[in-house]
């Protein structure tokens, strides 16, 4: 308890720093919400073309896949928010050798990586999702399921933690390759999840559950979200996530190994 | 009682050749060839608690490497290393609380904010009680003189007010030992003897046990009975200063004023001559000739004034280096 107190006062004072410190930020949130909502209406033009010739895909009718779009909006947005910017922050401050001071300070190294940034700006795309889902639902006539929302926010979780797992890996090869593009493969990544995963063949479907884990992400959650979801995955999503970041932890740790703390 | 034990310490770091352009760019991802630079190779030293200790040694000797892996950020390629019982690649958070390294070079306060935010913020990540807090900030800020500076950002400061607030914030959870690299380094004259007096009294108020790297032998001569030479990630030296003059000086100085106009060619029969500003000049002798070759000087010139004195340390230190043989 102690220490939980400790590390979010921690976290509050390095987070507050950061604003301080960006001379460049300014409060975006208009400009960022604009930006969210252009690529956002893009994306449900496409949508409707698509369903003016069929009325569902892959068992999906129009509505349900709306809801599917606010939660990779809602998973997407709620990564970028917390996370994300401060892990992309790693490579430079390998290269600059500014990581010796994270490595020195006795608090856990990959805790004040993630809290050297927070974006409120992301904020945007929770809010723009958490209209969609209300809306979507609206027209589905979902009556308020305490059972399936609960169940929802579980598989959210499990996906965040799954999330963050796969992303931490990819940014821990830092430690090994210095120029591996991230954010490449990071939005080639999330890009496919907005894809019903479940109209693939089963064997598909299993590779992209449990190997590449993109059905954790938006499909198996939005599924949750309306009632669909088989509940054995209540069970195996949390073990899952849990064993990623388990998995991930230890990589990072065994990676710092390969730090070799630029020269000065 | 030893506080630091370092035994056969190697630390090789792994670099990859890359031949120039863009070919060599496309070889050396399908067929990497990595070679050893052996930046700390076979060193053993044990360190007691309250010593101020000097590392010196040229550029490249491995000085920052043997002090980072000192402070578990890196791994050692051999050798074991304890400081205060701990493993420091432990990274244990009991642990980091008793040392501080600080880089001269490198800074951890917060370059757009004043140095009491990153004070603050030490204070915490740290767990320093508040009424501590208080006290060491006040005794530090006291003793460095820098009041006025506090809530200034930090890169309007000049170098050295920047560098003493790099020592508070490095101090302000009281480490029982404190790793210094190049702390001097880039000062004025006067502010290099302001830190050297400053780590001079923290060594002794607080019983601190500090290690010092240097390439300034100013720094080590003033400050550190003891030092250790490194040179090519080799132990070359360990002990008291003064034993360095013993163990490797084989040269004396004849020191003498000359009336007239002496000759530069005659002079150099007495020994090597070391500077020849008539009427001072300096002969460098062998140790074992030193008084047939002071009477040389004497009966040959005309001399008003004679001393012999020891060959400057820096000097034996520099041929120690350029020998790169330690006997
Ligand atoms: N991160 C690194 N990667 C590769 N080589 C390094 C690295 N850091 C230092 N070296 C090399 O190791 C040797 C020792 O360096 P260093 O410990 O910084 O010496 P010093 O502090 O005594 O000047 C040098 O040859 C240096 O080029
Ligand atoms: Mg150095």
């Amino acid at each position: 308890m102690k220490s939980l107190k400790r590390y979010l006062k921690i976290y509050w004072l390095s987070i507050s720093r950061a604003y301080m410190t960006d001379l460049e930020y300014r409060f975006n949130f208009a400009a960022s919400l604009l930006n969210t909502l252009f690529s956002f209406i893009s994306t449900l033009i496409f949508f409707n073309i698509i369903y003016l010739r069929a009325r569902e895909i892959g068992g999906w009718s129009q509505y349900e896949l709306l809801t599917l779009l606010g939660v990779y909006l809602l998973i997407k947005g709620f990564f970028e928010f917390t996370v994300r910017k401060g892990l992309d922050r790693l490579p430079r401050y390998v290269r600059r050798g500014t990581f010796d001071g994270v490595l020195l300070r006795p608090v856990g190294s990959l805790f004040q990586v993630i809290a050297s940034k927070l974006d409120f700006d992301d904020l945007s795309q929770i809010l723009l999702a958490v209209i969609l889902i209300a809306y979507s639902l609206k027209h589905l006539n979902w009556a308020f399921n305490p059972v399936y929302l609960s169940a929802f926010l579980l598989m959210i979780a499990a996906a965040a933690v799954i999330l963050l797992a796969n992303y931490l890996m990819i940014m821990t090869s830092t430690f090994y390759l210095t120029n591996i593009h991230h954010e490449d493969i990071y939005k080639n990544f999330l890009q496919m999840t907005r894809i019903p995963l479940d109209i693939y063949s089963p064997k598909v479907q299993f590779i992209f559950t449990y190997i590449v884990p993109l059905a954790f992400f938006v499909t198996l959650p939005a599924k949750t979200l309306l009632g669909k979801l088989n509940p054995i995955l209540l069970v195996t999503a949390p073990i899952f996530a849990l064993l990623n970041l388990y998995l991930a932890v230890k990589f990072w740790n065994f990676s710092l190994r390969y730090y070799s703390s630029a020269s000065g | 009682m030893s506080v630091i034990e370092v035994a056969n310490l190697k630390k090789y770091y792994q670099v990859h050749e890359k031949e120039p352009g863009l070919w060599g760019s496309i070889k050396s991802l399908v067929n990497r060839k990595y070679y050893d630079v052996k930046a700390v190779d076979d060193i053993s030293f044990k360190i007691d608690e309250g010593e101020l200790v000097g590392f010196i040694g040229p550029n490249g000797a491995g000085k920052t490497t043997t002090l980072k892996v000192l402070s578990g950020l890196l791994y050692p390629t051999g050798g074991s290393v304890s400081v205060l019982s701990h493993n420091p690649y432990r990274r244990d958070p009991e642990f980091q609380k008793q040392f501080s390294l600080v880089m001269g070079q490198k800074n951890q306060l917060w370059w757009d904010l004043p140095p009491l935010e990153t004070f603050i913020l030490n204070k915490e990540i740290y767990e320093v009680p508040d009424d501590q807090y208080k006290n060491t900030l006040e005794e530090l800020v006291e003793m460095l003189e820098v009041a006025d500076v506090l809530k200034i950002q930090v890169r309007k400061l000049s170098l050295g007010q920047r560098m003493k607030c790099e020592l508070i914030a490095a101090l302000i959870h009281r480490p029982k030992i404190l790793f210094l690299d190049e702390p001097t380094i880039g000062l004025d004259v006067v502010m290099q003897k302001k830190m050297r007096d400053f780590i001079r009294e923290y060594n002794r108020r607080y019983k601190s046990t500090i290690i010092l790297t240097s390439h300034y032998m100013d720094d080590v001569k003033e400050l550190c009975e003891r030092v250790v030479v490194i040179d090519k990630g080799r132990l070359m030296f360990d002990g008291k200063l003064q034993e360095i003059i013993e163990k490797f000086a084989d040269h004396k100085r004849l020191v003498a004023d000359l009336s007239g106009t002496p000759s530069r060619q005659s002079l150099s029969e007495v020994g090597q001559i070391e500077s020849f500003e008539p009427p001072r000049v300096v002969v460098n002798v062998p140790r074992g000739q030193v008084s047939e070759r002071a009477v040389k000087l004497l009966t040959n010139f005309q001399v008003t004034d004679l001393n012999i004195e020891e060959e400057p340390i820096e000097d034996i230190i520099r041929r120690l280096f350029t020998q790169g043989t330690a006997s």
